[in-house]
């Protein structure tokens, strides 16, 4: 009766201070191990064809130092207890919403007529990655806090919450950078549901964003050659009415990829669509190329994956020792599951082609440190669990 | 309580516990309706991943590989057209292909003048860079392949991938331009497998293989044709991956689809029979001046497999367009269109299969044989000779002066009389006989599998006159392929087949994967009627019309024919023909020759003419068969003919051969060349010397040069044996024999063991025994 010795023995404590979840530890490291395997994989044809003295190793060596890295984050920050995290969320957000507007400063770069990133001439990155981590524990903290909630939800959370965030979801139309306004604005929707909002409150939201993007679509209309129009396309391109055959150029190539992997894929590092008929395989459709190497087969396991991942992050979230840990699992886990489902929406022709890269997967440091410093706090989350064993 | 129950309990009462910030306030519901939501997302992207990967996986792949994969193509070896005996008669040897990728070239130019042609401080524009290289490419390989330059520098500048450069060029070739290549670091230029024709044995057999065209398909006639699709292998593909800038992936690039070559067809000919039926019939056509060409067949009596088919005027398989020797056309290319119409009137055509003709006499042994076998006649019945009167119409024997009076019906059809055909047809009637007419085959194609069989040409509605014409042969053409498979039946008991000339398909590890059975179509006449029709037809050749047939040591039966064609009023064209079939006791080949139009004093004649040459044919081929010879009381008479030889001293060759073929002797000049001139060379010694007697038929050996060194050959020992083997046994060692009687050898002049030279006479002593009885 080991088992309900431990349960005594819960009740006693009121916390667990069990071991972190595993099957939450086992995906996550199963998938950054698939991911850096696809990335080497993906990367090889156009690492080696981006100027006479590359190699083909280029990107991989780039993604181990960034895995190895991660992995290091993973651990310090699911060893260090979340709530100590809580009244940091402000400055947290403070931090990434100045990060963000620094973007339109002469640190800021722009690349492909998007200006997304800061250099910090140590490293380069995109401020929108840490935003949506921010937005979660912003969310989290001012919805759990007794008394702000109580004020943020009802029509004060306009206010508290709703404002700050638009704020940083403008400076992202502006970039432009449609699919992390796309993400932030499903994960503000979500931690709204999650922390129970009033409906008015969500109702006024709801009108306020409607109006916003009217707007913001009516001043691009009457101003042609803006770069937002590059969305309009896209989405023209997808529902058949575009003439131009470049917009669907990424999704067809991406199909053929997909197609052409069948049930047990071509093998691994045999993908024939990554020698620079798929733009970017190692980044936003690296999922093609693992469908064209691994088949069906290595596709199903990737989402099981991703499902367990995602499963036991809610599941974290349930049993979270504090309304706080509860909604930052959640917030995090969604982010997680939008993201997986857009892109394998995206590479699968579901959606029209917008950047959405797969976590874990897509190649790129912050992204991926941020991902896991997420599943950092979760696994922390986890180990608190008031409830381990349910 | 279990203690899955218990849990729940406790858990009831710590949520109790918590209620301010728990379970009021967040997750519950809403936790369960997004992962409701997710999983519901995620169920239908594994649906799409599943339509996309497995439903429509090939039409994906299809397109992937349309865009991802450039193949140059491995052309099929035909299969290898082998004799009966496993000779090659057709083959496929490798060869080369040269292809240049003129998108490769365009990518490469750069890159190469750079590295192998700038100097430092040179700067070209890409332009000029692609015309450098692609000149230097052009102007090599032009060199190499004897090709024109220009046009060498259009392909490799073309649009597009792949472009050929040469097919069917030496491997010797292909590989200097693979060292040019590899010398030169040029890339884009490839040197693949290509499959070229050869006829080894040349002209042998032209008509019955045909040739194929540039693309490797059968052309015009034969097995080449008749088995295109058999013959014709799947072409193999060396696939490249190449990137979306066209260039091949780096690794896993080429992947080969290996060629399967076609099968090979085993034919029922024999290379050497076929040999000795095209040497004769050249022969024929030479020493007969036969104007209009020839054929020759040869059968396999029991069951109608051609053994050989030749036809003159022939062609080189090798160079099938080549122009014909006896042509004069100064402009002749060869593949222009009245070039190729000569061709094929002349030396393409089969005239075996092709050319109808009315097969005269050699029809009467059709029309005896139905006479026999409806009971209207005996081979002993008395029969007349006189002109036969028939609605005002007369029909008389050949013979000029007067007929052949009363005689049996078999000395009838040795002496070749109309009148007494023309009456046995008439009482036959015609629908029976029109019936056996069918029933012989004569009025469908026999259905040989080679291509180009002409249909026989018969009366729609014939009349009683028409009938009695045709009893012997006589305005109605049918081709010689259908008249020896007749033949063939009256030979074998009766028994009509289907010609064969292919027995058997094998595949490229000589296993056989299909037979082409003999087909035995229907029993025309009784064995008995088969029997008679062969001793009726031996006395034809023993002594009668066909004598000329004659070979000692096999018992030939045949049938004469000297037939008229639409030109004979005009030009006096004949046909002359024989069909010989042998041994006649046991045949085992018919041979059928025909000549068109030989152009000699004595008039063309079957029995002159072709006969002769059937004989030849005969002899040869029964020898090779290695059916023994046995000497009939006949052929011992003949062998006890004694020639003199004569003096031969102060004569030219030519003189020397007309003196012992007067003498009937056979004259043989060792060492002579083909093309000297008989009339300028004198004798200088000759074996054996002039004051003796040899057998008839013998041979004297002439030399040109008294020095010549003479072959030596060892003398048997003779004792015991019948005097006909021994003469088969000299003359095969060169040896000339004289005997005063027939029996068994018993004493010989020259002691066994001794060394002479060839055409030495040797003696026998032989008493008359019982021993050797007739053959």
């Amino acid at each position: 009766m080991a088992r309900k010795k431990r349960v005594d023995n819960d009740i006693h404590t009121n916390i667990s201070y069990s071991q972190v979840d595993f099957w939450l530890l086992l995906s996550v490291v199963l998938l950054v191990g698939i991911g850096t395997m696809m990335i080497f994989s993906a990367s090889t044809p156009s690492s080696y064809s981006k100027s006479p003295d590359s190699t083909a190793y280029d990107v991989l060596k780039t993604q181990i130092v960034y895995t190895v890295v991660g992995i290091v984050i993973l651990f310090v920050v699911s060893m260090a207890d979340y709530k100590y995290l809580q009244p940091l969320s402000i400055v947290l957000f403070a931090v990434a919403t100045g990060l963000m507007a620094a973007v339109f400063t002469p640190i800021g770069i722009t690349l492909n007529n998007a200006r997304r990133w800061i250099d910090l001439k140590v490293i380069t990155f995109q401020p929108s990655e840490i935003l949506k981590l921010a937005v979660v524990f912003f969310m989290a903290y001012v919805l759990s806090n007794p008394t702000i909630r109580k004020k943020a939800v009802g029509l004060w959370g306009i206010f508290i919450f709703v404002v700050p965030v638009a704020l940083n979801v403008l400076m992202l139309v502006k970039q432009p950078h449609i699919s992390c306004v796309i993400i932030i604005g499903l994960i503000t929707g979500a931690m709204m549901f999650a922390g129970k909002v009033k409906w008015y409150t969500f109702a006024v939201t709801i009108a306020l964003a409607v109006g916003a993007v009217l707007a913001i679509l009516l001043f691009v209309k009457s101003n042609e050659g803006l770069s937002l129009d590059y969305i309009v396309n896209r989405f023209a391109a997808h529902s058949g009415d575009a003439a131009d055959e470049a917009d669907t150029y990424q999704a067809t190539q991406s199909m053929l990829a997909i197609g052409s992997g069948g049930l047990f894929g071509k093998g691994f590092g045999r993908s024939v669509q990554k020698y620079l008929y798929l733009p970017e395989p190692y980044n936003d459709f690296i999922f093609s190329i693992l469908a064209e190497e691994l088949g069906l087969v290595g596709v199903l396991l990737v989402i099981v994956l991703f499902i367990i991942l995602i499963l036991r992050g809610y599941k974290v979230s349930r049993n979270a020792p504090d309304m706080f840990g509860a909604l930052v699992a959640y917030g995090i886990t969604t982010n997680v599951a939008i993201q997986v489902v857009l892109n394998l929406a995206v590479v699968s022709k579901l959606m029209p082609v917008t950047g959405i890269s797969l976590p874990f997967f897509s190649y790129g440091g912050t992204s991926l440190w941020i991902m896991l410093a997420g599943m950092g706090v979760v696994l922390n989350i986890s180990k608190q669990s008031r409830y381990s064993k349910f | 309580m279990t203690s899955a129950k218990k849990d729940h309990k406790i858990r009831k009462t710590l949520f109790a516990k918590d209620s301010v910030t728990r379970e009021k306030n967040y997750a519950g519901g809403f936790n369960v309706l997004t992962r409701v939501l997710f999983l519901l997302l995620m169920l239908v992207i594994i649906a799409n991943f599943a339509i996309i990967q497995i439903v429509k996986g090939d039409y994906y792949r299809q397109q992937a590989n349309a865009q991802q994969n450039a193949w140059r193509t491995i052309p099929a070896g035909r299969g290898t057209i082998l004799d009966t005996n496993g000779i090659e008669l057709a083959v496929s040897v490798a060869a080369n292909i040269v292809t240049v990728d003129p998108s490769v070239v365009k990518s490469a130019a750069v890159n190469y003048v750079k590295n192998y042609i700038a100097q430092p401080g040179d700067v070209y524009s890409d332009a000029a860079a692609e015309d450098m290289y692609r000149r230097l490419i052009a102007k090599d390989l032009a060199e190499l392949l004897k090709l024109d330059e220009e046009w060498v520098f259009e392909q490799v500048s073309a649009e597009g991938r792949y472009k050929m450069i040469a097919r069917k060029i030496e491997t010797d070739l292909g590989d200097r331009v693979k060292a040019w290549r590899s010398e030169k670091h040029i890339k884009g230029v490839y040197v693949d497998e290509d499959s070229k024709r050869i006829y080894p044995m040349g002209s042998l057999a032209c008509h019955v293989l045909g040739f194929t065209g540039n693309d490797d398909q059968g052309l015009v006639c034969g097995v080449e044709v008749a088995l295109n699709k058999e013959l014709t292998g799947t072409n193999g593909r060396i696939m490249t991956s190449v990137d979306a800038k066209g260039n091949e992936l780096p690794y896993d690039s080429v992947r080969r689809i290996d060629a399967v070559k076609g099968m090979n067809p085993v034919l029922t000919l024999d290379a050497n029979i076929q040999a000795i039926a095209e040497s004769a019939l050249k022969q024929a056509i030479i020493d007969y001046n036969v104007l209009e060409g020839g054929a020759v067949i040869v059968m396999n009596a029991k069951n109608a497999d051609v053994l050989a088919m030749a036809s003159y005027p022939d062609f080189d398989l090798n160079d099938p367009y080549g122009k014909p020797d006896w042509y004069d056309d100064p402009d002749w290319i060869g593949n222009a269109t009245e070039d190729v119409q000569i061709l094929s009137t002349t030396v393409w055509r089969n005239k075996a299969l092709t050319d109808t003709y009315e097969p005269g006499s050699t029809f009467k042994s059709i029309s005896a044989a139905i006479g026999l076998e409806e009971g209207k006649v005996r081979p002993s019945t008395m029969v007349t000779d006189s002109p036969l009167i028939l609605r005002g119409w007369e029909i008389n024997c050949w013979k000029k002066d007067g007929d052949h009076g009363n005689e049996t019906f078999a000395d009838a059809i040795k002496n070749s009389c109309n009148p007494i055909l023309a009456r046995l047809a008439l009482d036959i009637g015609l629908d029976t006989y029109l019936s056996y007419i069918h029933g012989f085959g004569f009025y469908d194609r026999t259905g040989i599998t080679i291509s180009g069989e002409a249909a026989s040409i018969m009366h729609d509605d014939p009349s009683d006159i028409d009938l009695a014409v045709m009893s012997f042969g006589q305005r109605f053409q049918i081709t010689p392929i259908q008249m020896a498979t007749a033949y063939c039946a009256l030979a074998n008991g009766g028994t009509l087949y289907k010609p064969r000339i292919v027995r058997e398909l094998r595949d490229q590890d000589g296993v056989t994967t299909k037979v082409y059975e003999s087909v035995a179509l229907r029993q025309v006449i009784s064995q008995r009627t088969s029997s008679e029709m062969m001793e009726i037809l031996e006395d034809v050749v023993a002594s009668g019309t066909g004598s000329n047939a004659y070979v000692s040591g096999y018992r030939v039966a045949g049938k004469t024919g000297t037939s008229e064609t639409l030109q004979t009023q005009s030009t006096g064209r004949y046909i002359a023909s024989f069909i010989g079939i042998a041994p006649a006791d046991d045949p085992e080949i018919v041979v059928l020759v025909m000549l068109d139009h030989p152009d000699v004093e004595s008039g063309a004649s079957g029995g002159r003419q072709a006969a002769p040459t059937v004989g030849k044919i005969i002899e040869k081929t029964l020898e090779y068969m290695g059916v023994a010879r046995r000497y009939t009381e006949l052929d011992r008479k003949a062998m006890m003919v004694k020639s003199y030889v004569p003096d031969l001293s102060e004569a030219t060759l030519e003189d020397a051969r007309i003196l012992l073929k007067r003498a009937g002797l056979v004259m043989e000049v060792p060492g002579l060349p083909e093309d000297a001139d008989l009339t300028k060379i004198m004798v200088a010694a000759q074996v054996p010397e002039t004051g003796q007697y040899i057998t008839e038929g013998s041979t004297v050996i002439v030399y040109t040069d008294a020095a010549t060194k003479r072959t030596l050959t060892r003398v048997p020992d003779l004792t015991g044996y019948a005097l006909t083997d021994a003469y088969i046994l000299l003359n095969q060692l060169g040896f000339n024999m004289h005997a005063e009687n027939i029996g068994t050898v018993v004493a010989q002049s020259v002691e066994p063991g001794t060394m002479l030279e060839r055409g030495a006479v040797i003696e026998l002593r032989v008493e008359n025994t019982n021993t050797e009885s007739m053959g």
